[in-house]
């Protein structure tokens, strides 16, 4: 499976926010911690509803936990 | 293993045990001469009416139990049945892939028709395409799941 040009920085700020587990964000969020493992890996791209739904747990901007790898 | 893999592991265990048990049952009634007279298609049409029941009662039961045995082997008190964004993007890829086997089946089908083949054949070839796209559809659900789509 190809990785998605989406980055994301979910990992880094789970660890910096207590250590909170990938199923205690994906629990937050309403997705299955697959789901959150998936996208931590870069091999799915969050829609932006989801991705809005993250940050918003971390109380961030959406730019500050997702980038864009593309050069375009 | 999530909600909706498990689902899909147990789709394909039931289709692969139902359609096994179909040609089965088909091959008997063949033997027994059941398709020689003329409601041939009829005996045809109440044989899948069978499939269809049967698919329905074993696919409810292979998911509670699959649900169960999980939940017994993650000893999880609280088993989660989410469906998230990515489970239906899975689903789809699933139902498109099983829609392009279950086309290349149907064109060989027509195929097979035009050149002689006896309708009776037709209608088995059909129903097996079905059977055979659904079990694909779930190979590619899982396969998806297990390199982390």
């Amino acid at each position: 499976m190809a990785k998605s040009l989406v980055t994301n920085n979910i990992r880094r700020l789970r660890f910096d926010a207590d250590e909170m587990t990938q199923a205690a964000l994906a629990e937050q969020v309403g997705v299955t911690r697959q789901t959150i493992m998936a996208i931590e890996k870069a091999k799915y791209s969050p829609s932006l509803e989801l991705a809005f739904r993250i940050a918003r747990v971390f109380g961030l901007p959406l730019e500050d936990v997702f980038g864009y790898a593309g050069t375009d | 293993m999530s909600y909706e893999e498990r689902n899909a592991a147990a789709a394909l265990i039931t289709s692969i045990a139902l359609f096994t048990v179909y040609a089965m049952r088909l091959s008997q009634m063949y033997q027994a001469g059941r398709f020689d007279g003329p409601d041939a298609f009829a005996v045809a049409a109440v044989a899948v009416l069978w499939l269809i029941g049967a698919g329905i009662v074993a696919t409810i039961l292979v998911t509670i139990l699959a649900n169960i045995l999980a939940a017994i082997v993650t000893g999880d008190p609280n088993p989660r049945f989410t469906v998230d964004e990515r489970d239906r993007m899975i689903e789809l890829r699933g139902i498109r892939a099983g829609q392009y086997i279950f086309g290349g089946i149907f064109i060989i089908a027509v195929i097979a028709l035009a050149r002689g083949a006896a309708p009776l054949t037709f209608f088995h070839m059909i129903v097996f395409g079905f059977g055979i796209s659904t079990s694909f559809e779930a190979v590619i659900r899982l396969a998806m799941y297990r390199m982390g789509a």
